[in-house]
């Protein structure tokens, strides 16, 4: 079978200043089928959000190799039609979305913006499709004329999805992009994921710290610490017998009714 | 003065309401809220985003921005916090309770070491230096830091955000405090620094008798390291009791909606998400503030706004508590 997306061999080093290097990312390599979902789990320093960057090509690998329906990808290949041809391939939601979105745009222009520049020049057709992409996201044809100050978090987060799915993408990038959303309206847009996952036949590599969204919303899943995966496996394989004891830390640590909390010397 | 069998609470707030200055006018961020802690007890303030939980607090140490409208009663130890003197507020905050931030790096000067951070309070106190550096150090270890002379000589930015929220707990315990108020402590940290910093506090809490007050999003983890939870909403206090029941038997329909919002660990299945956002006070509607996003909602809910009683073994602020009393038993699930 080809895999839709494929990451070989990646290994991420930065120069600190003094000369030292620091190995962010060791040798991780994954792959995602059509429609498939895997989620990349973690804490900070894993090496998580490096690996989705260098496959959404927002920062290149130091060595390793990205593959879409195995062809090559190389980040450092800036011509714009490089670019439009990955931009269908992959799109990146990100926890904030307040960082992605223009505060001076109306929400239909900047999702129209998107759609001029992947050639879609009618501007009658943009209107049509950016409205029918607020309904895909639930959102009512008001939140279209509204800029993103006047939004609430949730309502931001379905329009940075929104966006991203403008250019039809086959693979969505979501880093903890439900994390930074209060609980009764993160449940509403991990439900909105799933349904848009099966209609628009959608492949998510999900970034994540969280492994009830995890359980949730992917079928595989992939442990990383300190740049190197230490475990991957079906969700539901790795969550009820984990193999690595770091997996089974992560468990332990998470609050439930009898949790008997430890503290370790640091 | 009279002899009285039971001694007054810890802290006392009654029939809470405060309105904060905004532009000419005000603007009510708290309606309705009312609890009370004893000497070593711990309390979960849970809630979302606008929900009040913070303000709760800051007005409980009158610590509100000028020109807010406080209306109710606080009292801690039986006195009226509203009528102590400047000087009485200050040494009240600085000897009696301890404030811990959601992130320690916005309250700890980045250009001073640790050890003069921990240090200069005990030092402008009069207290030596040999002494104060010995305190400081055993504090240090006292929350989980194993080469507390080494961290006394580093700089903030040297210290990860896990061990900077130990130094912080550090700084807190200084002064004894009997009341320790952590706000969100560990919402920025990783899961297994998470557990460290809770088991800290849980652990000061049982052996040293300091009273808690967590405020925080997450019922699981309030459930887990307190022993009442308070829910808030829109300003008010929704409901109120033991952590276990609140967790396995809550009554309001926003405790219970929360609940089942929290994707779980063990299983999957398809969320029952509230519909809706959270709203804050001043957009809260005139009756029950949940009213827009109930399930459960009759004609009464939107027309009168129901105070808290007792049902069950909670206090629920629910016109339709008792039937809606079928205990509803979820699986463990929790955010990580």
């Amino acid at each position: 079978m080809v895999e839709q997306l494929t990451a070989r061999h990646l290994r991420k080093e930065y120069r600190l200043r003094g000369g030292e290097t620091l190995v962010a990312v060791h040798d991780v390599s994954f792959s995602v089928s059509a429609g498939d979902s895997l989620a990349i789990v973690g804490e900070s320093g894993s090496g998580k959000t490096t690996c989705a960057r260098i496959v959404a090509g927002l920062e290149p690998a130091t060595s390793g190799t990205v593959l879409f329906d195995e062809q090559e990808v190389d980040a450092a290949q800036a011509r714009v039609s490089a670019r439009r041809w990955r931009a269908r391939q992959v799109q990146m939601v990100f926890q904030d979305p307040y960082s992605s979105l223009d505060p001076r745009q109306s929400v239909n222009d900047s999702v129209s913006e998107v759609l001029a520049a992947h050639g879609l020049h009618d501007r009658r057709e943009r209107a049509a499709r950016t409205a029918d992409l607020l309904d895909k996201v639930g959102l009512p044809e008001r939140v279209g004329r509204s800029k993103p100050k006047q939004l609430s978090g949730g309502q931001r987060q379905r329009v940075a999805i929104m966006k991203a799915l403008a250019v039809k993408p086959r693979l969505l990038i979501l880093d903890e992009a439900v994390s930074a959303l209060d609980v009764s309206v993160q449940a509403q847009v991990i439900n909105l994921l799933s349904d848009l996952r099966a209609s628009e036949k959608l492949a998510f590599l999900f970034i994540s710290h969280d492994l009830g969204v995890v359980r949730q919303v992917s079928d595989r899943v992939m442990v990383m610490r300190h740049g190197r995966v230490v475990e991957e496996g079906s969700t539901d394989a790795v969550l009820d017998a984990p193999s690595d004891p770091y997996t089974q830390r992560l468990l332990d640590a998470i609050p439930r009714p009898g949790w008997k909390p430890v503290a370790r010397a640091v | 003065m009279s002899v009285t069998e039971i001694p007054a609470p810890l802290l006392e707030v009654r029939d809470l309401a405060v309105d904060l200055p905004v532009g000419k006018g005000h603007r009510p961020v708290i309606t309705d809220v009312s609890f009370s802690l004893r000497a070593g007890e711990s309390l979960g303030l849970v809630g979302e985003s606008g929900s009040g939980k913070s303000m709760t607090v800051r007005s409980a140490l009158r610590l509100l921005p000028a020109g807010s409208r406080v209306a109710g009663s606080i009292r801690w130890e039986g006195e009226d916090v509203y009528a102590m003197s400047r000087s009485r507020l200050r040494s009240w905050h600085a000897s009696e309770v301890g404030f811990i931030h959601q992130d320690p790096r916005a309250h700890i000067n980045p250009l001073r070491t640790i050890g003069d951070f921990l240090t200069e309070g005990l030092r402008a106190s009069g207290v030596g230096r040999r002494e104060s550096v010995e305190k400081a150090e055993a504090l240090l270890e006292r929350v989980g830091i194993t080469e507390p002379r080494t961290r006394m000589r580093q700089y903030p930015h040297e210290l990860s955000g896990g061990l900077l929220q130990r130094v912080m707990i550090a700084s807190v315990l200084l002064v004894e405090p009997k009341l320790i108020i952590a706000d969100e402590p560990t919402t920025a940290l990783d899961v297994t620094i998470q557990e460290s910093v809770m088991a800290i506090l849980d652990d000061l809490r049982r052996h040293e008798g300091v009273s808690l007050v967590m405020i925080t999003h997450d019922l699981d983890l309030a459930a887990a390291v307190t022993d009442r939870i308070a829910v808030v909403y829109a300003g008010q206090l929704v409901e109120e009791g033991a952590s276990g029941s609140i967790h396995t038997e809550g009554l309001h329909p926003y405790s219970v909606g929360l609940l089942e919002s929290r994707p779980s660990t063990t299983r999957r299945q398809r969320l029952r998400a509230i519909p809706g956002r959270p709203v804050a006070a001043f957009e809260a509607p005139p009756g029950c503030v949940f009213v827009d996003r109930c399930a459960h909602a009759v004609d009464t809910c939107r027309e009168e706004r129901p105070s808290l009683r007792p049902v069950q073994r909670q206090l629920v602020a629910c016109h339709r508590a008792e039937d809606l009393q079928a205990p509803v038993v979820l699986a463990a699930g929790g955010a990580l």
